[in-house]
């Protein structure tokens, strides 16, 4: 539950004693102190804010990525993935979306891969092959391409790494068809997703 | 069954459809008939069409003796109008052969008549017929002008038979005073006709001393036997609409029979050993209800051939007999839901879900009002019935809404690109514009057109001939038609809804299995997990039963039908053209018996399905 908090926040703890000591002695270290003044700065360190008991420090939090080879590269900054299960039998789903579902899709380029699967969570996909539907639009409120009907994109993924709570994959090459009937190529693509939910 | 043998079974079929037994039954002679009446134009009775532009307005069905006389007087006009062309091209008129063309000039005025009359029983065919006859005869008339050496001997002739035609006058005007009005027209008809045949030889002026005694003695007559006759065909007309209700009443019983045989033991029998679950009954119980719904059309419509316009509204009456009906049909459907509920095992409940949410979202489809969320009560207590259900929505509905949102996205984006090319229908038929060609009979060429008209108009305001010639020139050009519902899947056969004066017939041949597998894919369907949200049964019966939001096509055909013989006699196997919970929207300040029907022949090119576009390979 910790983990999944920090994941929230992007940030990463570290251990408890070690920067108020660090603290101490950077002030410490700046000429002498007497007996009193170390005294005084401890109770001063005692009543720094934030967490109290941990010092957290704040990292620029892993957004993810989507990138594809096609002319010109598509390059979005920022992918989540989740495993959806229904519950009664049927193969979950598995959504790579480069932004929020709740927010909508709004703005810049955006992209999707839906694809169904027997894994039930996002662990369980590491080394899996899925046949994903890929839709993308790369500007806003431009045209939608999209995987032929009939015809998905196979979606390898690698590795999960449960410290950044994402997961990497690479994206086969396909040809999306445009609603103007327009082609997009792609040889090939990569992604790294952030886990939603601690799956 | 070969072509021609089909629609000659159709013919007789009208008739054996008011006494046909089971609803079995009278959905398969529907059937053959609503497929008849899609198939190409039959040595039967049709309507005009780009085809056969000289084929008779169709009979609205009330008077079983009205289609006969229809088409008699067609081929009467067609005769004549084709001799009256090669009269005019003879060289020398003056030999022409006067004794048949007066004989045939008497006839027309007769013609004329029986078209009046046939408009009294509430025939738009009677309003065309009479608008041609008119026509007709003046164009016989002209002929005159070359027998100027016959009139000294014909005003001698009428002079001698003065008294003779008196005393006939006197005892026609005895036998109105008496009220034997049938008996007093139909002697001054022989009287007129024989008459105008003479009369054909004099000027106007010479004309009156002979007609104007007879008009005196014929006019009041008339005036009487117009009223006695409309009152007449009305009441008998409104007879026959009020009896039409054999799949009304199947309906009203099967909404009770089905939900308590299902309540008792879990399926509803259908004759033989067929069967029905919940979700069939529901599909069965809509199919009654189309049927129900074209009775009720069929009355609102023949109602309107007797009204002036400004009250096509169908009555109070019937307006609370189509509410009462709806009424019937929704409290149906959803107490054959919970019926199905109170037997359901726990392992059933979500197919059983799953197929009933395609089946209410198939009627709502074919409505105007919403259904589906009428039934939340209903489909909840269902899904009651499992627990684990509930839940398992839930997450189908978060695990599908995006794959949703994208196709549906797409197929905006498509259908805009899709549509460049094509008009809308309607406005395409309404629209005035200049109309080069002029296919009329010769004769009539000597009168100019306006050089701009409307190219299929709301109204019969030319002879419909003359209409087909203008709307020909759409045979070819590509529209867009809204509301395509699909009417028998196994034929692939769909209509485009009436609107403004117009409907399509559609007869489909698009690929759709990578667009079903794409659709199961994305809803996470397969052969043992169906749709779990309305919006995905929609989707899913969408496909399957052929129902499109929009469709692109090419018009190979067109058809001039009246508006109030297509509705009155629409059979239940096209009920979906008019919506099951409505009447026609019809412009009410232009009568009724006025109003056109024109029906377009698509063929498609693509089709906007919610969730995707679907194009005709080439």
């Amino acid at each position: 539950m910790r983990s999944q908090e920090n994941q929230m926040v992007g940030r990463r703890t570290v251990g408890p004693t070690i920067t108020v000591v660090s603290v101490l002695f950077l002030i410490a270290g700046n000429g002498g102190c007497s007996k009193k003044e170390l005294n005084d700065l401890v109770d001063k360190a005692k009543q720094l804010p934030s967490v109290a008991e941990e010092a957290v420090v704040e990292v620029l939090p892993e957004s993810g990525h989507v990138s594809l080879t096609t002319s010109p590269p598509v390059e979005i900054k920022k992918a989540s993935i989740e495993v959806i299960s229904v519950g009664d039998g049927r193969p979950s789903v598995v959504q790579v979306t480069t932004y929020d579902p709740a927010a909508g899709v709004v703005g810049g380029a955006k992209l999707i891969l839906h694809g169904t699967t027997s894994a039930t969570s996002v662990n369980q996909l590491a080394s899996q092959s899925v046949k994903c539907s890929l839709f993308l639009r790369t500007e806003s409120a431009g045209v939608i391409s999209r995987t032929p009907e009939g015809n998905p994109v196979e979606v390898s993924f690698r590795t999960v790494n449960s410290e950044e709570g994402t997961i990497s994959g690479t994206i086969a090459a396909a040809t999306l068809i445009g609603s103007d009937d327009s082609k997009v190529s792609i040889s090939g693509g990569d992604l790294l997703a952030v886990i939603k939910g601690g799956q | 069954m070969n072509h021609a043998s089909l629609s000659q079974n159709s013919c007789q079929i009208s008739t054996r459809l008011e006494s046909s037994l089971g609803t079995l039954k009278l959905f398969s002679l529907a059937f053959l008939f609503g497929v008849a009446l899609l198939a190409a134009p039959s040595p039967c009775i049709a309507n005009p069409s780009n085809k056969d532009p000289k084929a008779g307005i169709k009979s609205l069905g009330a008077n079983p003796h009205a289609q006969a006389k229809i088409t008699q007087l067609y081929e009467f006009y067609n005769t004549h109008e084709a001799e009256c062309v090669q009269y005019n091209e003879q060289k020398d008129p003056s030999r022409l052969p006067f004794k048949k063309i007066t004989s045939t000039y008497g006839q027309i005025w007769k013609a004329e008549r029986d078209a009046h009359h046939l408009e009294l029983m509430g025939e738009a065919a009677g309003l065309d017929l009479r608008k041609k006859f008119r026509m007709l005869r003046h164009e016989f008339r002209k002929f005159a002008a070359h027998a100027t050496p016959m009139r000294p001997k014909v005003v001698a002739k009428l002079r001698q038979e003065t008294p003779r035609r008196q005393r006939t006058l006197q005892q026609a005007a005895k036998a109105a005073q008496g009220g034997n009005y049938t008996q007093a027209v139909n002697a001054l008809e022989k009287l007129g006709t024989d008459l105008q045949t003479d009369l054909f030889y004099l000027t106007s002026s010479e004309t009156r001393p002979f007609w104007d005694p007879f008009i005196s003695v014929l006019s009041p007559v008339d005036e009487k036997v117009q009223v006695e006759r409309r009152k007449k065909y009305q009441g008998a007309t409104m007879q026959v609409a009020a009896a039409k209700r054999e799949a009304t009443e199947k309906l009203k019983s099967e909404a009770t029979r089905l939900p308590s045989e299902i309540a008792a033991t879990g399926s509803a029998s259908l004759g033989g050993d067929q069967m029905l679950d919940g979700a069939a009954a529901i599909d069965y119980l809509g199919t009654l209800w189309g049927a129900s719904s074209a009775e009720l059309v069929n009355h609102w419509a023949m109602a309107c051939a007797f009204k002036d316009g400004m009250a096509v509204n169908p009555g109070a009456e019937l307006e609370k007999e189509i509410a009462e009906i709806e009424s019937v049909a929704i409290l149906g459907v959803g107490s054959i839901i919970e019926a199905a509920a109170v037997n359901a095992k726990t392992e059933e409940v979500a197919g059983l879900y799953s197929r009933v949410l395609k089946a209410v979202s198939k009627l709502d489809r074919r409505m105007a009002g919403e259904a589906s969320n009428k039934f939340q009560r209903s489909l909840a207590k269902l899904a009651s019935k499992n627990p684990a259900l509930a839940k398992q929505v839930q997450n189908y509905e978060r695990a599908i809404a995006e794959a949703v949102r994208w196709r549906e996205d797409y197929a905006y984006q498509q259908e805009k690109h899709l549509t460049q090319g094509y008009t809308d229908a309607g406005p395409r038929l309404r629209n005035k514009e200049p109309i080069e060609h002029d296919k009329r009979p010769s004769i009539y060429q000597r009168t100019p057109l306006r050089g701009e008209r409307i190219v299929a108009p709301s109204t019969f305001a030319a002879p419909a001939d003359w209409m087909i010639y203008d709307a020909e020139k759409l045979v070819g050009e590509t529209v867009v038609d809204s509301d395509i519902l699909g009417i028998s899947p196994q034929a692939s056969l769909a209509v485009a809804r009436y609107d403004s004066n117009h409907y399509s017939q559609i007869k489909l041949d698009f690929p759709l299995e990578q667009h079903k597998s794409d659709l199961y894919e994305a809803l996470l369907l397969d052969d043992s997990h169906g749709p779990l949200t309305i919006e995905a049964a929609d989707a899913i019966s969408a496909l399957e039963n052929l129902d499109y939001e929009k469709m692109g096509g090419q018009i190979t055909g067109i058809y001039l039908e009246s508006l109030t013989s297509r509705f009155a006699t629409l059979p239940a196997q096209v009920h979906a053209i008019v919506p099951l919970d409505d009447t026609p929207t019809v412009e009410s300040d232009i009568a009724p018996l006025e109003q056109t029907c024109w029906r377009l022949v698509l063929q498609p090119h693509w089709a906007r399905h919610k969730l995707f576009t679907i194009r005709t390979p080439r």
